[in-house]
């Protein structure tokens, strides 16, 4: 080892002690509280805690080297893990062993034990093992370690950072120099108040001269005259200098609250590498469970990143990084047999783009994303049908991919193929205000680049008019502004465009969008640039570029059709932001309709509702959103008795219900309806996976119009029946 | 001091210590906020509610559901408004003077009102547990009703319900 790598070594180590220092604290604190008697219910969350912990110090005990730690660790994890799975016996020898086990941990962690020690401690956690799972025999578990790492990369985003103390004697020394602003201000309504009793003293003065009775005297209009002067003189000077003072403090307010919010800021960017750091080892674990070959290669570490933006980005890098070792490379033979290095490689980088973004691509050199399998995938989950299938591109094609339910993996292996994972992605990406490309090559491999602003707490962005409310809409998206004149605007296969440079854009306005009504007046157009597909908005008015403080809406709204957070202006009035994304997606739904044959009116009131109440969110997604594709209005509830109460608050012109639900089934629920004089005629439609011949006979009885089967139905079946039925 | 004052000082004290009337039961009232939306008396429990404001200035936000009557800023905070009429069958009023924020440790928001009438200590055996036609969202958010019709809102119900979250996508 030469000089530096020795250093190097010595450096991690430094920062191991660190981190170890933290696991160790939090499994004793575990320790403590689960021998102290914790209720059952929190008991198994405590357990998996602590294993977790264990886990994650085994992981850094081994990157710096420290063999008997490690070894030590694995038993305590073997251990924990019983625990965990319920197979342990939990008696009063056990604690004493535990705490045995972190006093060794922690010497150990402060410099090399003696051998002996290590191996009596280790021989007395194999004690603990042994005697105690004697009760119930298991099979240790193959697949445990990559559940683990599951379960521990959800939840260590705990809400700690750690901050070096000159950032905070810097942030310390920033406040105290504002207590000098707190006295100026102070000082500064001291001024105001004096003056404004001697005024009022001067007021008063005047008062008497002219008190009850008509001014004759010539002296007594001088003495008058003098007076007036006197006070606006006063009122004069002492004016100027508080304002003069005022001022000041003004421009030493800005400069202060400025730079306190920049190095607030700078407290909470970390460089990227906090986060490729675990990397490494998780590529090799799965690799390693998925009998693949892997290479990583990481680039750009050092980029400086808002701390949330990189706690946000964690999960979905890991999930393509999965993705890409799942179901991208291939195993060592498969790519010897192309004439290709046995080991796949995947290169992870990070690099700042146009001075205030950062991109972060991960990219492999695997089979490329199997285009028609995405596909295949989307038509069954009918978001998109076969002839469209045909002429899609395969940029649009890999977007589908973004879908919830869309996964071309033949497979559900417990690292991916759920179908859930890419949407999730997106979505968290775009919550950041940023936004994802992929790029594929069959044969060539897959990347992911990912889009994001170096920071989150300022963000610029436009604010716009529409009708008479303000909006703002995020810079980032937009790409150009402009001026239009009602001729500008053409149609287009009944759909409005405009045309820059040459390029058609399709058009809407803003105000037809949200149901608004248009101002007359100057029309402006914004072209917003979502993922892949820009499209131009109109709104009746512009203010220019601010930079806004996004706030967030709180826990009660998680999610807003069109609008992703909002701001406070100086005014105090509240703005919201717009979310381009979903602006885009809304266009497009509402081109959809405009297609659709089944209804032609375009104003919501002539839609119709459709009530739809099922359990599992998947179904309740799709059927929406082919209900909604086709034109109706969809309101869902997850079991009967939800759809019972939705009926008595809303009108409803056909309920489409599943038959197992929880709290109240289907069966019930239209037994319930037909009872009431209100909806006795309501149409109802039963769709659902148990397609016996006694349930449909039970469902016709009750009074179901129609009886679907759940497996066999298809888009067109389903709305051509309700078709039929509203 | 003379010792006259203090003797004083403290017969007020004893007085003033001694629980005002049929105090001893003071477990059994319910204080509540009562207020009105349309021409029906609602109330809430004063124990979640974090403060009263007269509604001034709140921004609509489109494609929201009917329910989000809109957002407001209370101390640099964004509140969201939320409009309890759509769920009790009441007609739109013009009202909509007071916004009553109810807070608990995760949620927060404001339920619009069209008028206070004041704090109220109800005894709690008035309070008559449910009616016949309290079903669905009703029961879902009722707690009870008192002789003077007053509807007592629970506030753990309103704050707890999931029917009052917003989350909607495209």
């Amino acid at each position: 080892m030469n000089e530096s790598e020795e250093q190097f070594l010595q450096k991690l180590k430094a920062t191991f002690r660190i981190e170890a220092e933290e696991h160790l604290k939090a499994l004793s604190n575990g320790i403590l509280a689960l021998e102290n008697g914790l209720s059952p219910d929190k008991q198994p969350k405590m357990v998996e805690a602590i294993y977790r912990e264990a886990h994650t110090l085994k992981g850094a005990a081994r990157s710096v080297n420290l063999k008997s730690m490690h070894e030590v660790c694995q038993v305590f994890e073997d251990l924990l893990a019983l625990w965990k799975r319920g197979q342990l016996k939990v008696e009063k020898s056990l604690y004493d062993t535990l705490y045995a086990t972190l006093d060794f941990l922690n010497g150990a962690m402060v410099k090399d034990p003696e051998p002996e020690a290590s191996v009596a401690i280790l021989k007395k956690l194999k004690q603990s093992i042994i005697q105690e799972v004697k009760p119930e025999q298991t099979q240790p578990e193959a697949s445990q370690p990559a559940q683990a790492q599951e379960t521990q990369t959800q939840t260590t985003s705990d809400k700690l950072i750690r901050v070096s103390i000159p950032k905070l004697d810097r942030l310390l020394q920033e406040v105290e120099e504002m207590l000098m602003v707190k006295q100026a201000a102070q000082q500064e309504a001291q001024d105001l108040n004096q003056l404004m009793v001697e005024i009022t003293a001067k007021e008063k003065e005047l008062a008497r001269l002219t008190q009850g009775q008509q001014i004759h005297s010539p002296q007594k209009m001088s003495d008058l005259i003098e007076l007036h002067k006197q006070i606006h003189k006063m009122t004069k000077e002492r004016l100027a200098k508080i304002t003069k003072n005022s001022n000041m403090n003004a421009h030493i307010v800005e400069a202060m609250v400025y730079s306190l919010l920049e190095d607030i800021k700078k407290v909470l960017m970390q460089p990227v590498n906090i986060l490729f750091d675990s990397f490494p080892r998780m590529v090799r674990d799965i690799a390693q469970d998925l009998g693949k070959e892997i290479k990583l290669e990481i680039h750009g570490g050092n980029i400086e990143v808002d701390r949330r933006i990189l706690e946000t980005l964690k999960d979905p890098i890991i999930h393509i990084i999965r993705n890409s070792i799942d179901h991208g490379i291939q195993s060592p033979d498969e790519r010897a047999k192309q004439g290709r290095p046995r080991h796949g490689t995947i290169t992870i980088n990070a690099e700042e783009v146009g001075g205030s973004n950062v991109e972060i691509s991960i990219a492999d050199d695997g089979t490329g994303i199997n285009v028609d399998k995405v596909k295949e995938a989307s038509i069954k989950q009918n978001l998109l049908s076969a002839i469209e299938a045909r002429d899609i591109s395969y940029q649009d094609a890999i977007k589908l991919a973004f879908h919830s339910g869309v996964s071309t993996s033949t497979s559900v292996t417990h690292l991916s193929g759920r179908g859930l994972g890419l949407g999730i992605v997106s979505e968290k990406v775009e919550k950041l205000g940023g936004r994802i490309v992929v790029e594929s090559e069959p044969n060539r491999g897959t990347k992911f680049r990912l889009i994001l602003p170096l920071t989150l707490a300022t963000f610029r962005g436009i604010r716009i008019q529409v009708s008479d409310q303000e909006y703002i809409v995020p810079a980032h998206n937009v790409i150009n502004v402009m001026r239009l004149k009602q001729e500008d605007i053409h149609s287009l296969e009944n759909c409005k465009t405009i045309s820059i440079e040459g390029h058609s854009l399709s058009f809407i306005h803003l105000a037809d969008m949200f149901g608004f009504h248009r101002k007359n007046g100057s029309l402006v157009a914004l072209i917003i640039k979502g993922v892949d597909k820009t499209v131009a908005f109109g709104a009746d008015g512009i203010f220019g570029e601010h930079e806004v403080l996004v706030k967030s809406l709180g826990s009660q709204c998680v999610r807003l059709k069109n609008v992703m957070a909002a701001t406070i202006m100086e005014s105090g009035k509240v703005i919201p932001i717009l979310n381009p994304i979903d602006l885009i997606a809304s266009t497009l739904k509402q081109h959809l309709v405009a297609q659709a044959p089944i209804e032609t009116g375009k104003k919501e009131s002539t839609k119709k509702v459709i009530l739809f109440a099922e359990d599992s969110i998947t179904t309740r997604l799709m059927i929406k959103n082919i209900l909604e594709t086709a034109g109706y209005e969809v309101k869902t509830a997850v079991d009967g008795a939800e759809a019972l109460a939705l009926l008595q608050t809303n009108k409803v012109d056909l309920l489409l219900t599943d038959i197992e639900m929880p709290n109240l089934d289907g069966f019930s629920l239209v037994q319930k309806i037909k009872a009431t004089n209100a909806h006795k005629t309501l149409p109802v439609v039963i769709c659902s996976a148990c397609a016996s011949r006694e349930d449909r006979e039970k469902g016709m009885l009750l009074g179901a119009n129609a009886y679907l089967d759940k497996s066999s139905f298809t888009q067109q079946i389903l709305l051509n029946l309700i078709g039929k039925l509203v | 001091m003379n010792p006259e004052p203090n003797v004083l000082l403290k017969q007020r004290a004893e007085q003033l210590a001694k629980p005002i009337g049929k105090a001893e039961k003071i477990g059994q009232f319910l204080e509540v906020l009562v207020f009105k939306l349309a021409q029906e008396l609602y109330g809430v429990e004063m124990q979640y509610i974090r403060e009263v404001c007269p509604l001034r200035e709140f921004t609509a936000i489109p494609c929201a559901p009917n329910f989000l009557f809109g957002l407001m800023n209370v101390r640099s905070r964004i509140i969201p408004l939320i409009n309890l009429k759509v769920f009790f069958d009441l007609p739109a009023t013009e009202g909509n003077k007071n916004s009553i924020i109810l807070k608990n440790e995760d949620r927060e928001f404001a339920i619009v009102s069209d008028e206070l009438i004041g704090i109220q200590s109800i005894p709690l055996d008035q309070v008559q547990p449910s009616l016949p036609t309290f079903t669905g969202i009703r029961e879902d958010f009722f707690d009870g009703v008192t002789p003077e019709r007053i509807i007592i809102l629970s506030g753990k119900k309103l704050l707890g319900s999931n029917q009052l979250i917003v989350d909607e996508t495209v």
